[in-house]
């Protein structure tokens, strides 16, 4: 369907321009500027929807009911919030470092979009043909890490002991899970024999359900892995150590307010939503159905992706709502001493069974 | 010496499993409480459940109890045991007459500083001061919080018998 789309603007574009003479460089550029606004409304729906959601089920893990009264079960409670903080004062610390104070939640924002941009969202590839992802797992798990920037940021220049000490853990945190994370993405990577998310998903259609990287013995490590590292790697709980409202008020954007504190909370929800896809990518079969290839219900590609990435998300929401969260001594003990060896030890599985089986 | 993480292998593990095997009874717990019909009522809506009562035992607005064959009609015996033990100090009773006759001419209870304690009813010799469900008590004027005789003599005239039942909290009946 998107493709379908894609290509028919794609079309149109080329012979309008040229019948006006115009340069064919400017379609690309068209439909760069195109899938670029369709991601970033596609985040800030799923931001809205999904802050709506964890209310929700935060609510009922903790027998209350949530968000109810704006609008039928509160469905508009996220877009009246999102509403009152564009109206909110933009205040900016006396003594803080104003370019940094602003670049911050710009860079952590754009750093979160840019992610998107090799999700294949269904038979095709990507939208509008944006990047050519042929190292598409590496690129993701770059500007995964590259986040950590924008919190520095936010931490160093709001002048305030909370902020910096929150950054300081978030960027600890975030380089130290990096690397579990990333040895269970080369085992995935091992077995499909390519750094391409589309031909991580192609090998994974076939069969629907069954020929899932879920369903593969060999690579059960690395989900857990995965699930563990990446939840680390977007702040939640149980590893919300850089934004700990117990211990640092609300970390590094304690000092935000207004719509770069929206900045912050969007992009955040936004990471949240690429692990979900990336994960479902990774091992749910991506944009392919579960019942067979070609999918005999005939949904398009990117609502099963979608859906997917909703159903991981939500796990994700789940054990955020059940877990305490960890100390800092055992957070990097964790990491080095527990999910590091793991890693190593999935990555000789994973390797072995790339040679037997 | 304190066992810490990786001290060797098999305590790793061991330490590994448990922390595992805590993490799904936790997910469970909380599936269970997600998936559970909520107990909460949506109050100020009474869309939900029009004909909602209190539970028994809820401390709701005062109510003095009637005996048509005492004077003034009421089961009161003004013995003043509930005004001195209130701890808000809350009950105000004017008393009349002597022995069998005796009975309150004036009572008056300031539901302002009341916390709803039930040790009054608690104390009452004879049951003549309860309670009722009544929990829509709010107001815009103070003085509209003060219950005198004749509010409290209107209120109790259903009430055949106090209710006697122990007030339950939350925690140990409804909650998880």
């Amino acid at each position: 369907m998107l493709s379908f789309i894609a290509n028919w603007l794609r079309d149109l574009l080329t012979a309008w321009f040229q019948a006006w003479h115009v340069p064919l460089v400017f379609v690309d550029i068209l439909a760069w500027i195109v899938g670029g606004v369709a991601i970033l409304i596609l985040v800030m729906v799923v931001a809205l929807v999904f802050i709506y959601l964890e209310r929700k089920i935060s609510g009922y893990i903790q027998s209350r009911l949530g968000p109810e009264r704006v609008g039928p079960w509160g469905i508009f409670q996220t877009a009246m919030d999102a509403l009152k903080l564009l109206q909110k004062e933009d205040i900016v610390p006396a003594g803080a470092d104003k370019i940094l104070h602003t670049l911050g939640p710009i860079a952590f924002f754009v750093v979160g979009l840019l992610g998107y941009l090799v999700i294949p969202w269904e038979e095709g590839g990507t939208i509008a043909r944006m990047v050519d992802a042929h190292v598409g797992v590496l690129y993701v798990l770059a500007f995964g890490s590259l986040s950590v920037i924008g919190i520095l940021m936010g931490g160093w220049g709001s002048n305030n002991k909370w902020s910096l000490l929150g950054a300081l853990r978030g960027a600890a945190q975030m380089i130290s899970y990096e690397v579990p994370m990333l040895l269970a993405v080369v085992c995935v990577v091992l077995l499909a024999g390519s750094l391409s998310l589309s031909t991580i998903v192609d090998q994974q259609k076939t069969l629907g359900l069954l020929s899932w990287n879920l369903w593969r013995p060999w690579l059960w490590l690395p989900v857990i892995l995965y699930l563990i590292a990446a939840t680390a790697e977007v702040n939640r709980t149980p590893f919300d150590l850089p934004e700990a409202e117990s211990e640092l008020v609300a970390g590094y954007h304690t000092e935000y307010s207004g719509m770069k504190f929206a900045f912050f909370f969007l992009a955040e929800y936004g990471n949240f939503f690429l692990v979900g896809l990336i994960f479902s990518v990774l091992f749910l079969g991506g944009w392919s159905s579960p019942f067979g290839y070609p999918d005999p219900l005939r949904i398009p590609g990117v609502i099963w992706l979608l859906g997917k990435a909703t159903v991981t998300v939500f796990f994700l929401m789940w054990v955020r709502w059940t877990l305490p969260r960890l100390r800092v001594d055992q957070l990097m003990s964790l990491c080095w001493k527990v999910l590091l060896p793991v890693g190593f030890l999935s990555l000789l599985i994973a390797g072995t069974a790339a040679l037997y089986v | 010496m304190r066992k810490r993480y990786g001290d060797n292998l098999w305590d790793l593990l061991r330490i590994l499993a448990a922390g595992a095997w805590s993490i799904l009874v936790g997910l469970y717990i909380t599936g269970i409480n997600l998936i559970r019909p909520g107990v909460c009522e949506r109050y100020p809506r009474r869309d939900h459940r029009p004909d909602y009562q209190p539970r028994p035992g809820y401390r709701g607005d005062f109510a003095l109890l009637s005996d048509p064959e005492r004077p003034g009609g009421l089961r009161c015996i003004a013995c003043l045991q509930c005004q001195n033990i209130c701890p808000d100090q809350c009950i105000h009773i004017t008393p009349e007459g002597k022995g069998k006759d005796r009975h309150p001419v004036q009572f008056r209870i300031d539901t302002g500083l009341c916390q709803f304690c039930w040790l009054c009813v608690e104390v009452c010799p004879v049951a003549a001061i309860t309670m009722t469900p009544d929990y829509e008590t709010a107001t815009d004027q103070p003085q509209k919080l003060i219950r005198d005789l004749d509010t409290l003599r209107e209120r109790g005239r259903n009430i055949p018998e106090p209710q006697r039942v122990e007030p339950v909290g939350c925690v140990a009946d409804g909650g998880a």
